[in-house]
């Protein structure tokens, strides 16, 4: 996994203030923006959207029950190396994610669900209780982060939307071609793939403390590399359950099939807990790289959070857990 | 050499032929669905080791082609060429 090179990396003092880099974009074209300063180049990375009608939520409130046991990884490289293959499968997908229109978003809310409907994604945002929250991050290709997400507790998603009790798996996806052109995610032109990516948790998964719909990181609305405007997150898993960028909240009786599972099942399944003990077909997966420093540290159980979740799979001894 | 180039592009042909009558449709749906694991991990060598461009502007534009066309082109190219081995470079 190759990273991205960091020559260009200016002191803080050195950086172009970001009101100023904003204003800059309206006045220049994309020409223009070629040559722009490095430094203006860096901070984009990490600004979200010019207009965010929620940015006045940010920086939330933390929740200091979640704590770390490592350093925050740096918000360059949180916001630069990323997995997001609408856009590519390569990690410098954020330059291509810009290109992506954050509103106006609509997440559609049907399935198993008392009534469903369709719901602006800042009237949504504004409904729940927004908090930031210290997570591990786990990616399946054995790299790490820890990130402060912005967001809120899917349980009191689950309380606003509804589920009826036949519902036994939230399924979430991600924008289609439908919605965002194959000229900005250019994933879609690759239509052998299963788009819209789809993922899922079971209903005690997704009402489980730990599971979380993040919006921003950061303490700022998150850019569309990571996800925005509304994001999975599930620490306890492999990064590829936290679907990004999502649209559509089906409620289900039925476990729904993976994007990755349609893929690649043998080595990208449903559950996708971490699992130090069970290596990856290619890999170990006993210990895992930090971006930013590169140190190498050792795995956990659940990354680290069996205390919150370990439950949630006693008895089921045909699944494949840890895959 | 020879035998081995025309044998190759022979062999293209037919399979240009099978994937013709059998609709096995754009060469990348072909792959995909005979080997997605195989698909998926050569677009990730290609564009986290080489260069992203490669994959996008290069192999996507063949792969989203019909994958009677693609076996039949190559198979072609090199039934053509082995048959013209002998004279090809020659010199008087």
């Amino acid at each position: 996994m190759r990273r991205l090179k960091r020559g260009w990396e200016l002191p803080e003092h050195a950086a172009t203030p970001e009101s100023v880099f904003i204003r800059r974009r309206s006045l220049l074209g994309a020409g223009a923006l070629i040559l722009a300063a490095p430094g203006a180049v860096a901070q984009r990375a990490n600004t979200p959207a010019p207009v965010d009608p929620t940015a006045d939520l940010y920086p939330a409130q933390r929740n200091m029950r979640f704590r770390l046991d490592r350093p925050l990884t740096g918000e360059t490289e949180a916001t630069t190396y990323n997995n997001f293959y609408e856009f590519g499968s390569h990690k410098n997908i954020w330059r291509q994610a810009q290109r992506m229109a954050l509103r106006p978003w609509q997440v559609r809310i049907d399935g198993l669900v008392k009534e469903p409907r369709t719901v602006d994604i800042d009237t949504l945002i504004r409904a729940m209780p927004i908090e930031e929250r210290l997570y591990r991050f786990r990616c399946v290709e054995a790299w790490a982060m820890a990130v402060p997400w912005t967001g809120f507790e899917i349980s009191h998603f689950l309380r606003w939307a509804e589920p009826q009790a036949s519902a036994k798996y939230m399924v979430m996806q991600t924008f289609s071609q439908d919605q965002v052109a194959a000229s900005v995610a250019p994933g879609f032109r690759e239509p052998w793939y299963p788009w819209p990516y789809t993922e899922g948790l079971t209903i005690e998964e997704a009402g489980n403390e730990l599971a979380f719909l993040a919006t921003g990181l950061y303490g700022k609305p998150a850019g569309a590399q990571n996800g925005a405007p509304l994001r999975l997150v599930v620490p306890w898993k492999y990064g590829f359950k936290s679907v990004k960028s999502i649209v559509r909240i089906t409620f289900t009786a039925e476990r729904p099939k993976t994007f990755w599972e349609e893929v690649q099942a043998s080595e990208y399944g449903f559950w996708a807990n971490v699992n130090p003990e069970v290596a990856h077909p290619r890999w170990s997966q006993a210990s895992e790289r930090m971006l930013g420093t590169n140190e190498r540290r050792p795995t956990l159980i659940y990354n680290g959070y069996g205390e919150f979740v370990a439950h949630l799979y006693q008895g089921l001894t045909n699944e494949r857990l840890f895959a | 050499m020879r035998r081995f180039v025309l044998v190759l592009g022979l062999l293209l042909l037919g399979l240009a032929g099978v994937a013709a009558m059998m609709g096995w449709g754009s060469l990348g749906g072909a792959w995909f669905r005979a080997s997605p694991g195989s698909l998926n991990a050569f677009q990730a060598a290609t564009q986290r080791y080489l260069l992203p461009e490669i994959w996008t502007d290069g192999m996507v534009p063949v792969l989203r082609q019909p994958a009677w066309l693609v076996a039949g082109t190559v198979g072609a190219v090199l039934s053509i060429g082995g048959l013209a081995w002998p004279h090809i470079g020659r010199r008087r």
